[in-house]
């Protein structure tokens, strides 16, 4: 197993405002790790999904608690590891996205796991509500 | 509710953050009609956006489309040349405005995507749902032909 070159760390408020600042880090090292502007927009937008389900769903919009965002990097691949203490979900249960029911209902959001999974070539769950959960994203250099 | 008397409404949303980051979502309406050969044409608000469209700013879209369906103006499109990054609930603000627009025989058209946002897209499969275009002009050619909108 390669053994890590370099680990980024960003404990942050759990405000949307933030979300920003945690999109130019990841974009930033994912550039600096040899990915393309197109491999570098898909990871970026990963973890902001990931980090806003966090502000939305594990926190309820309660912008007092703290996000966690690891970034870890060896010669083979990106990893982002986006933690929470909040209300935990069942990665197993999250429907598929209808985008018929979306259109009926005028419902916002529901599509963010499936564009996670979609846009990352591996995805983990770890779900420990009120501990930790938390969501392993991997990129791996072609 | 937008008075197209105006010509141009424009919109801009800025924020800046607390640790100095600034959101930029700039939206500006405008409105296009006339005559082709006499024979008038169909009208269209064309809402352009710039910017990220994400969790923070969403709403504004939300807004501006809401305002144009209140309005009657059901003949859309986003022009997404200057949108550099659409969210996930960016994404459902669309769809969830499409019921609303198709009911009343209109239509919301998206053009200028670039390619990432593009690839976002075709992720979603939103390609079942609303037609995209490589230039405004493309879109209104269409409204302007009748071509039906995607079935829901």
């Amino acid at each position: 197993m390669p053994k890590t070159q370099k680990k980024y760390q960003i404990k942050i408020p759990s405000q949307a405002d933030n979300l920003v600042l945690i999109r130019d880090l990841v974009s930033r090292v994912a550039a600096q790790v040899g990915f393309d502007n197109d491999e570098a927009s898909k990871i970026e937008l990963a973890v902001d999904e990931a980090c806003t389900n966090v502000i939305r769903h594990a926190y309820g919009n309660n912008s007092n608690e703290v996000i966690d965002v690891l970034i870890k990097i060896d010669a083979k691949k990106l990893t982002i590891i986006v933690s929470d203490k909040g209300k935990g979900f069942e990665p197993d249960h999250v429907a598929v996205p209808d985008l018929g029911e979306s259109i009926r209902s005028g419902k916002k959001g529901g599509l963010g796991i499936c564009l996670i999974k979609t846009l990352m070539d591996k995805v983990d769950f770890e779900i420990k509500p009120g501990l930790k959960n938390q969501v392993k994203m991997t990129k791996y250099l072609s | 509710m937008f008075q197209f008397e105006t010509r141009i409404l424009k919109l801009v949303f800025e924020k800046t953050t607390p640790n100095g980051f600034r959101i930029d979502l700039d939206i500006s309406v405008d409105h296009t009609s006339g005559t082709d050969a006499g024979h008038p044409t169909t009208p269209i608000a064309i809402v352009t956006v710039g910017g990220y469209i994400e969790f923070s700013t969403s709403d504004e879209i939300d807004k501006v489309l809401d305002g144009l369906i209140k309005g009657g103006h059901y003949n859309i499109i986003v022009d997404l040349k200057d949108v550099d990054y659409i969210s996930s609930r960016g994404w459902t603000i669309f769809l969830g405005k499409i019921k609303a627009i198709r009911d009343n025989q209109g239509d919301l058209k998206l053009a200028n995507m670039n390619e990432n946002v593009y690839e976002v897209y075709k992720v979603l499969e939103f390609f079942w749902i609303m037609r995209v275009y490589d230039s405004i002009e493309e879109a209104v050619t269409d409204f302007d032909d009748n071509v039906p909108p995607m079935p829901q």
